[in-house]
């Protein structure tokens, strides 16, 4: 069947901006941003417990699952910009469901997806393998350890303290960089993204 | 701009060839069709002729916001092809109505959510109360002042809190504001009640209804029980305005009956997305009777009544239509004397003699969810013997899910007993429950566990652990019924919504249950597909089988049912034959039901004096021949008017939204409402916050929190949040900063010269790191209480709006975060549905990797239990992700998409007092920092 190319429709056009993205890559990543902004706060109950008694290399370890919805997004948006909107709203969302940090949250919201953003811009949004996920994870990770460690005033600690605190916190950004791709192809499986980047790319035709 | 002519544009639709994503069928095929300015239309046809995709194409929203394949044609709208005009300029001329009440109301308030369409306009802000006024009344939702609140049903400020029906008048509501020249009503009552329904045409009626020529639909719907309301509109609002006599209007739907007044032509889409019959009703539906029912749809039943008395035209109001039937029956009859009883229905009794013993038996029976206050089932004793056919009927929110969840042992009673053949229920064996009940959800998304729809077939199959060659032989069998068996290889979740339904429906019919429950299995359902299912369920009565089907479709179970349950406020208020509860006016009207199209015509007949046939459902209509002899007594029942319930029934649904707040909705923006903090503008309170936890980054003793902790305590105090409250809110953060004050207690670098209190391993206790890990765990704890009040004291959606207006946040991101945040609460029940859901298809059945079949019973059921959260996970974002897509398309239609410039209905304004506040609260924070470094360093 000699088929003419899917119709590029121009896309909607925002103000300040080249490529605005549609309408429904928004709502994809708002809804990432907003069930992962109410799981975040879900999490602080576990993961406080957890850090009340393994103490702060534990608390590095289980602090991973703050990343993953900036991990998520864009996996399956592969849009510029999307792990940043994803990881900040997912901070806001935080604060909208009622998590008692605040708007502080949002400061970390833009700092743990920089580091990832980065990556992703780094492989040209083109490469989406496990390795550029933990990659994506660990950048991210470590580019908001410095505002984090001050804020907890963790420098003060000893020095083998802090060793142990940066392998656990890479450990679990890392871990976060395969929940993301995990779950972003769990979520292709059952096609409800066939209107978006990652579905378009694997759909098959029945 | 509301006193503008609407001047409809012509649409031309030239050699339109669209196929979808993922699919290889296309969905249109060569359709050519024009709609003249002015003209009302019917499109109808099979579900998945392509219908809604060719509405989508009308507006341009394919392919501006959807993404198909255009295989070959043009959409033209007065000339200009849509694929090149703005978006917002065919959005803002052509309307559109979608079928799904949840995925399209965007923002929180009514008034908000019907200003978003102007504000993508940008109408300016000064017009906005008037055309959200007008545009309020024309759809029946008027404010409701205080003044009047006493003597009229309050309409609800909160659009969480209205009905499926009222939320569809609501939409109309946002789209009518625009004054758009086209309206295209996708199946806008598919998802409603019959009373919601009822109400929505009403509405539509009446907004058309300038024209002298066609006021019987009002007429009609009012005779029905409904249209209180509408008959005040039609008064009122845009009734008189002319221009609406110029407005085109595209309704797609499977069933014309209640369009049918209103229409000049109907189109009728076939199977492959051909056009296969256009013309005007009378020639559509009398003249083409064989082939529209050959196509699978529904015939209206005036164009029946028509057909019987050989005329070629319709009947153009209910009375006329009774007038010809009653007769047409008197022509045909020769009546029996007045005082034989009505005969019962023949096909409805059962086709196996119930026997004595009931299969299923409920004893006082009550249901109560969590967080509610009243029951949702409440003290029901019922029996169900096997052979019967039972329908369950009542509004939305009267409990019948519930009653049916409970009958097939899905959720179990708050009180009472439930036994299958005498035995407790919590005694059946869990396989034996799972082999001889079955449930089917209503939203067939909760329970898909396949990832193509033959391996969701199968998994209904391994209760039953068959051969391999036994089970796909059956589910060949069931793909060919449910008329799926093209799409083995698709994947559940891109089927279109009948698809989805007839595949959950068939995955129970594959098993022999004894009991079989059924949560609305017609829903969307077009009238072959409808007859092919009704056709299986009671060829499994007949062997034996009960079926207890819940539904709305009251034109079904007067066809099939046995018997009829009807339920109010959890209570059963009837239960006997069909043919009684339609005949039954007040309880009818209890329930919020609504006759059926052919009985409404029967009983109207009746009512003008004649005898007839006993008709109650169509296929008794549409047996008629010419010679008829059977009449049973019309009975009269007074008419009179009832309202719809525009409030979601207490107690439906736990309630929505985490945290509620008090909200100012009157256009005037924060500073009229609540207390000091509260009217504070959101951005300077953001940013203050933010600021104020940075600042205390770099404090390192504990009296400057400790101190700073109790500033907040006070001025949470005048806010009227209580310390203990604040304390209570507070107890997540105290945990963590324990481990602050701990790790940094034993771990904390050791400065030269200070003594070490303790030692073990890498622990090391020093009065240096306790003060430090103290410091640290109470600048944690009133960090987190200044965020705290930061919440309790704001709006979420001001804040949001405020951030897009004051705070850079990119308007795009900031409406769509409020547009989701709104539909977030309605994910936490659906939740416990999916839970319920996956239960019944039996977890372990599931679509587990092979690799978890392969290790041992034990581990693997260790796996099960670890990845339960990854699969519920997924499922709720799949969930959330398919309304956010069909949101996002509301979106587009009602302008979202290609925005100019945009105005603001609600604003945040900046108020001295808001810089005032800033100031005064980084000053605090410095006194409170200098008092106590001072004291800390001079003691």
């Amino acid at each position: 069947m000699n088929e003419p190319q899917a119709v590029r429709p121009s896309r909607p056009k925002g103000p300040g901006t080249s490529q605005a993205w549609r309408t429904t890559d928004l709502m994809v990543v708002v809804v990432v941003a907003l069930v992962f902004g109410a799981i975040y706060v879900a999490w602080a109950g576990p993961y406080e417990w957890v850090a009340a008694f393994g103490g702060t290399p534990t608390q590095e370890a289980a602090n991973g699952l703050w990343f993953v919805a900036g991990l998520l997004g864009p996996y399956l948006i592969r849009r510029p910009g999307a792990a940043l909107a994803s990881e900040t709203l997912a901070a806001l969302a935080e604060m909208l469901v009622g998590a008692p940090w605040g708007p502080s949250l949002v400061i970390y919201g833009v700092l743990q997806s920089i580091g990832a953003e980065a990556v992703f811009a780094i492989f040209g949004y083109r490469r989406w393998t496990l390795v550029t996920m933990v990659i994506a994870g660990i950048a991210a990770g470590l580019v908001s350890l410095p505002y984090s460690w001050w804020e907890y005033g963790y420098f003060e600690l000893d020095v083998p303290v802090l060793a142990t605190m940066l392998v656990t916190r890479t450990v679990g950004v890392a871990v976060a960089g395969i929940i993301a791709k995990y779950l972003g192809d769990a979520l292709v499986l059952t096609g409800a993204l066939k209107d978006t980047a990652i579905g378009r790319a694997r759909i098959e035709e029945v | 701009m509301t006193g503008d002519r609407v001047n409809a544009p012509r649409i031309d639709v030239r050699d339109l060839t669209i196929r979808h994503f993922g699919r290889k069928r296309r969905c249109l095929e060569h359709v050519s069709l024009i709609i003249a300015p002015g003209e009302r239309i019917l499109i109808s046809g099979p579900s998945g002729a392509g219908k809604s995709t060719l509405a989508l194409c009308l507006n341009g929203l394919v392919p501006q916001s959807v993404d198909v394949h255009w295989v070959s044609g043009s959409v033209e709208i007065s000339g200009e092809a849509t694929s090149a005009l703005p978006p917002g300029d065919l959005t803002r001329r052509i309307g559109i109505l979608f079928q799904d009440p949840d995925a399209q109301v965007v923002l929180s308030k009514i008034d908000e959510d019907i200003a978003f369409g102007l504000e993508n306009r940008g109408i300016p802000r000064s017009d906005m109360p008037e055309l959200i006024a007008r545009a309020r009344l024309a759809v029946g939702m008027a404010r409701t002042t205080d003044r009047q609140a006493d003597d009229q049903v309050r309409v609800p400020e909160e659009v969480n809190r209205l009905s499926g029906g009222a939320r569809q008048r609501l939409t109309l509501a946002g789209l009518l504001a625009g004054n758009p020249e086209v309206l295209i009503l996708d199946e806008p009552v598919a998802n409603l009640d019959p009373v919601g329904a009822a109400t929505v045409w009403s509405t539509v009626a009446s907004l058309l209804g300038g024209d002298s020529a066609r006021p019987q639909i009002i007429e009609n719907h009012i005779s029905q029980g409904t249209g209180a309301r509408s008959s005040n509109q039609y008064e009122t609002g845009y009734a008189h305005d002319t221009r609406h006599g110029s407005r085109s209007l595209v309704v797609i739907e499977h069933t014309a009956d209640d369009v049918l007044p209103l229409l000049d032509r109907v189109i009728v889409l076939d199977q492959d997305g051909r056009v296969a019959l256009t013309g005007t009703p009378g020639d559509v539906f009398v003249g083409n009777r064989e082939t529209v029912r050959s196509l699978g749809i529904r015939l209206p039943v005036w164009a029946t009544v028509a057909h019987l008395t050989g005329s070629s035209s319709l009947p153009k109001s209910l009375h006329e239509a009774a007038v010809t039937f009653g007769e047409w029956a008197r022509r045909t009859n020769s009546p029996l004397p007045p005082d034989i009883d009505p005969e019962p229905h023949v096909h409805n009794t059962p086709m196996v003699p119930p026997s004595m013993r009931p299969r299923i038996a409920l004893n006082g029976v009550s249901f109560r969810h969590r967080e509610s206050d009243r029951d949702a089932v409440s003290g029901v004793t019922m029996t169900c013997a096997p052979g019967e056919l039972i329908a369950i009927v009542g509004a939305n929110g009267a409990g019948k899910s519930t009653l049916g969840l409970m009958l097939a042992g899905v959720v179990h009673p708050t009180a009472g007993t439930v036994a299958l053949d005498g035995t407790p229920l919590g005694e059946v064996p869990r396989g034996d429950q799972r082999r001889r009940l079955r449930y089917v959800f209503q939203y067939p998304e909760h329970q898909f566990v396949g990832q193509t729809v033959r391996a969701d077939l199968e998994a209904a199959l391994r209760v039953e652990q068959l051969v391999a060659s036994a089970v796909s032989e059956r589910v060949d069998d069931a793909l060919r019924r449910a008329d799926l068996d093209g799409l083995a290889r698709a994947n559940p979740f891109t089927l279109s919504h009948g698809q989805k339904r007839r595949l959950s429906v068939a995955g129970a019919l594959l098993t022999n249950p004894d009991i079989l429950v059924l949560d609305e299995p017609t829903f969307g359902q077009d009238d072959h597909h409808t007859e092919q299912l009704m056709a299986t369920v009671t060829g499994r009565v007949a062997q034996g089988c009960t079926v207890i089907i819940v539904t709305h479709d009251l034109d079904l179970v007067a066809c099939h049912a046995t018997r009829v349950i009807a339920m109010r406020e959890g209570l059963i208020v009837f239960d006997g034959a069909p043919a009684n509860l339609l005949d039954n006016d007040p309880l009818l009207r209890a329930c919020s039901l609504r006759r059926p199209p052919a009985a409404e015509l029967a009983w109207r007949a009746r009512q003008l004096g004649y005898t007839t046939p006993p008709v109650t459902c169509r296929r008794d209509l549409e047996s008629l021949e010419p010679a008829m002899h059977t009449t049973i007594n019309g009975c009269f029942h007074p008419v009179s008017l009832n309202a719809e319930p525009i409030v979601e029934p207490v107690g439906s649904s736990t309630p929505r939204g985490p945290i509620s707040f008090e909200t100012h909705v009157d256009g005037k923006g924060p500073g009229s409402h609540g207390t000091w903090l509260e009217r504070r503008n959101p951005t300077v309170k953001f940013g203050v916050v933010v600021m104020l936890g940075f600042m205390l980054t770099f404090v390192f003793n504990p009296l400057t929190p400790l101190a700073w902790l109790a500033v907040v305590m006070v001025v949470a105090w005048t806010t009227g949040i209580g310390p203990y409250r604040l304390a209570r809110l507070l107890g997540p953060v105290m945990v963590f900063a324990f481990s602050l004050l701990w790790t940094n207690a034993f771990l904390a670098s050791v400065p030269q010269g200070e003594p070490v209190l303790w030692r073990w391993g890498p622990f090391h206790l020093t009065v240096h790191g306790l003060v430090q890990g103290l410091a640290l765990a109470l600048r944690g704890v009133s960090t987190a209480a200044v965020g705290l009040l930061f919440i309790l004291t704001t709006d979420p959606t001001l804040l949001v709006v405020s951030l897009v207006q004051h705070g850079r946040l990119p308007y795009r991101w900031g409406y769509a975060l409020l547009a989701g945040y709104r539909f977030m609460p309605g994910l936490a029940d659906e939740l416990v549905q999916i839970r319920l859901a996956r239960r019944v298809r039996g977890e372990d059945v599931t679509d587990e990797r092979a690799i978890y079949r392969t290790w041992g019973g034990g581990l693997r059921r260790r796996v099960n239990g670890i990845s339960r959260p990854f699969r519920e996970l997924r499922i709720l974002l799949t969930v959330a992700i398919l309304r956010a897509t069909r949101l996002a398309i509301a979106m587009d239609a009602r302008g979202f998409a290609g925005i100019s410039t945009r105005t603001y209905f609600r604003t945040a304004p900046l108020k001295a007092a808001d810089i005032t506040f800033a100031v005064a609260s980084f000053l605090t924070l410095a006194l409170v920092y200098i008092v106590t470094t001072w004291i800390v360093r001079y003691p």
